[in-house]
């Protein structure tokens, strides 16, 4: 299978891709293998630091149900670039994760980090004319804080590294790349041309890589969407977001766009409304999810679904270079009728079918459990409180669909709010968010602008989750034999909710 | 042999419940075979009704089939008592209450067995009650 990296430039990277494995994990397939490689110097940030666990526990999903066709959950395969150099028979060394981790720079000022200290006067003279005392002594173990001048000098070392030497050897003709970054910040400002600039010169190591040089390559650059709150001991300062755009957008007319080296790129951002902590890094850096980042991580599906013929790139040259932005109906609150059509139909189905799920796994499982019904115990099913002690339940299903859960919420409470579901979402002393709760008393009345399908003599039907059991035990009925009992399960409530979905809802 | 010596020999437990004058009177009228194809296919109903009509997950433990089998043994409690005092009232017969309420009871525990027979035809198809109930060993 082709492979699409993903490059995860600074925590809007990080958050792009973490929805990303959100839609995925719904059903929304790409024909890639998705290798995602974020950048990021700010190793405990917490958004990435999410977003690696989130990526671990998809993974471990993906391998116990790979190759299961009744199964619609969790298709998409995502590796790491260690494993596709594995798989390929290399030994080079490469980072056994999603994240690249920058050398030199943990506990590191930037002037220790360019040696500023032994060069002669008039080198000296010369850096303190490009960077502020504030910069030379900036701690680049939180990241660059807003400051492309230095993200542009420390990510240099990524396109030098023995990393990116095995993912260029581990590239091929049909693969295909995508970078995701923030223009108003510092990593991904600084990240994105460099790497691009890299990619196109297509020589890595003293090699050269035809097939990196031709790459099909794709982008988004995430324009501002959020503010973050004044602190004057903070180097942050949304207040320089627009004109730190401005000035990356002219540099990218000459450098990306002027010069067609880029396939496609998707260009997104929001009035600012909300306003975020201000926190330049660390663990305690985590920003609710935003659906800016959704619609990115659509923009990867949509770059993904492009024909080859659209991405023609010559001697490093795009021969068709497009450009792409994103628009909603004029809302503040975003439910699936106010997407456009064709936006609207490659997601609603599958998040709404993964909802679902969620809710039975939430609330029902143990009680179902408890009921035996067919589902559970018959046609050779056998899921009870052992089942769901082992690993595959309790720890990577369970947390991803608790995150997922947070996510959903997370993005709701956002401005602007993407709200497909009536949920009320759950926060803890610090207001972060733990869960949603919803009013079970109709589980159909859920999805926001899609009413419930009522027949007749609707008082003597099945309702709620009576009704999802129903679907639940035809599914797994039909399903006869199946691998193994992870694989039965999730091909159980795969086909299971996709009927009662398409029953009540769509 | 015919339908009305088949329900015969099954109503009378091969002869455990033969008794005497009321079950040849039975015969005779040909009782047998009417009680047993009204036993059968109200029990075969009942069954049915439980698990592809009601079918439904609140509704489909071994409790609910339990409750099956329970109108199934009144019903036919009904049957077995009112069906022969009707025909035999009508011919001039006269039997003891006690014979009445002794057959309404043997023609209720036999369709308890016919409804049994019927669970295990039906509880293995598609339905919220698959499975159930689970009156022996393993699955069964």
């Amino acid at each position: 299978m082709a492979k699409l990296y993903i490059f995860g430039i600074g925590g809007t990277g990080a958050r792009v891709i973490k929805s990303l494995s959100m839609l995925l994990a719904s059903g929304v397939k790409t024909n890639f293998d998705i290798v995602p490689i974020l950048i990021d110097p700010d190793s405990a940030g917490g958004d990435l630091n999410r977003t690696i666990k989130l990526l671990r526990d998809y993974q471990n999903i993906h391998k116990t149900i790979d190759g299961y066709e009744q199964n619609n959950f969790f298709k998409n395969k995502i590796s790491t670039l260690s494993d596709i150099v594995t798989e390929k028979g290399g030994g080079a060394k490469v980072f056994d994760g999603f994240r690249f981790e920058l050398d030199g720079i943990q506990n590191d000022r930037f002037k220790d980090f360019i040696d500023f200290n032994s060069l002669d006067a008039n080198n000296k003279n010369l850096v303190k004319l490009l960077f502020s005392e504030k910069n030379l002594d900036a701690d680049l173990g939180v990241g660059f804080k807003g400051n492309p001048n230095i993200g542009s000098v420390v990510l240099n070392q990524f396109t030098k590294s023995e990393v990116f030497q095995s993912f260029a050897d581990s590239y091929e003709a049909d693969d295909r790349i995508f970078i995701v970054s923030s223009i108003f910040g510092g990593t991904g400002a600084a990240g994105f041309p460099l790497l691009l600039k890299n990619l196109r010169k297509g020589k890595v190591g003293g090699k050269n890589y035809e097939h990196l040089k031709n790459s099909r390559i794709g982008a988004i650059s995430v324009l501002p969407y959020f503010k973050v709150k004044q602190n004057d001991n903070s180097e942050i300062d949304s207040h320089g977001f627009i004109t730190k755009t401005k000035a990356a957008l002219h540099y990218y007319a000459r450098n990306i766009s002027g010069n067609n080296s880029i396939n496609s790129l998707y260009y997104i951002g929001d009035s600012a409304e909300n306003t975020y902590e201000n926190i330049e890094g660390g663990t305690n850096q985590k920003n609710d999810a935003h659906f800016i980042e959704l619609a990115s991580a659509l923009s990867i599906v949509d770059f993904a679904n492009t024909e080859d013929i659209y991405l023609e790139t010559k001697n490093g040259i795009a021969s068709n270079p497009t450009y792409k932005e994103f628009g909603t109906k004029d809302v503040r609150q975003i439910s699936f009728n106010d997407l456009f059509d064709s936006t609207k139909n490659s997601i609603i189905n599958n998040l709404t079918e993964y909802f679902y799920f969620n809710l039975f796994l939430k609330d029902k499982m143990t009680w179902a459990i408890n009921e035996n019904y067919p589902f559970v115990s018959e046609d050779g099913a056998k899921f009870d409180i052992n089942f769901i002690q082992q690993s595959f339940y309790k720890n990577f299903l369970s947390d991803f669909n608790r995150e997922f859960r947070i996510w959903i919420a997370e993005v709701f409470r956002n401005q602007i709010s993407f709200a497909p579901f009536s949920i009320n979402p759950v926060t803890n002393e610090q207001n972060e968010i733990t869960d949603f709760k919803i009013d079970t008393s109709s589980i159909f009345t859920l999805v926001r602008g899609i009413p419930e399908r009522k027949g007749v003599f609707n008082t003597f039907k099945q309702k709620n989750f009576e009704l999802f059991v129903t679907h639940l035990n035809n599914a797994s009925h039909k399903l006869g034999d199946a691998p193994s009992p992870q694989k039965r399960f999730m091909g159980v409530f795969s086909q299971g909710i996709k009927s009662l979905v398409n029953k009540k809802l769509l | 042999m015919d339908l009305n010596a088949f329900f015969a020999m099954i109503f009378e437990w091969g002869g455990m419940a033969f008794r005497g004058s009321f079950s040849n009177e039975l015969y005779a009228e040909g009782l047998y075979l009417t009680v047993g194809l009204i036993s059968s296919i109200v029990s075969l109903f009942l069954v049915l009704l439980f698990y592809f009509i009601i079918n439904r997950p609140s509704f489909s433990r071994w409790q609910h089939w339990a409750i099956m089998l329970f109108i199934n043994f009144i019903i036919n409690f009904v049957v077995g008592f009112f069906v022969p005092q009707n025909v035999f009232n009508s011919l001039g017969n006269d039997f003891e209450i006690m014979e009445y309420i002794s057959f309404g009871l043997i023609a209720s525990l036999t369709t308890t067995v016919f409804f049994v027979i019927w669970t295990y035809c039906f509880k293995w198809w598609k339905g919220n009650a698959k499975g159930t109930p689970k009156l022996f060993f393993g699955k069964f």
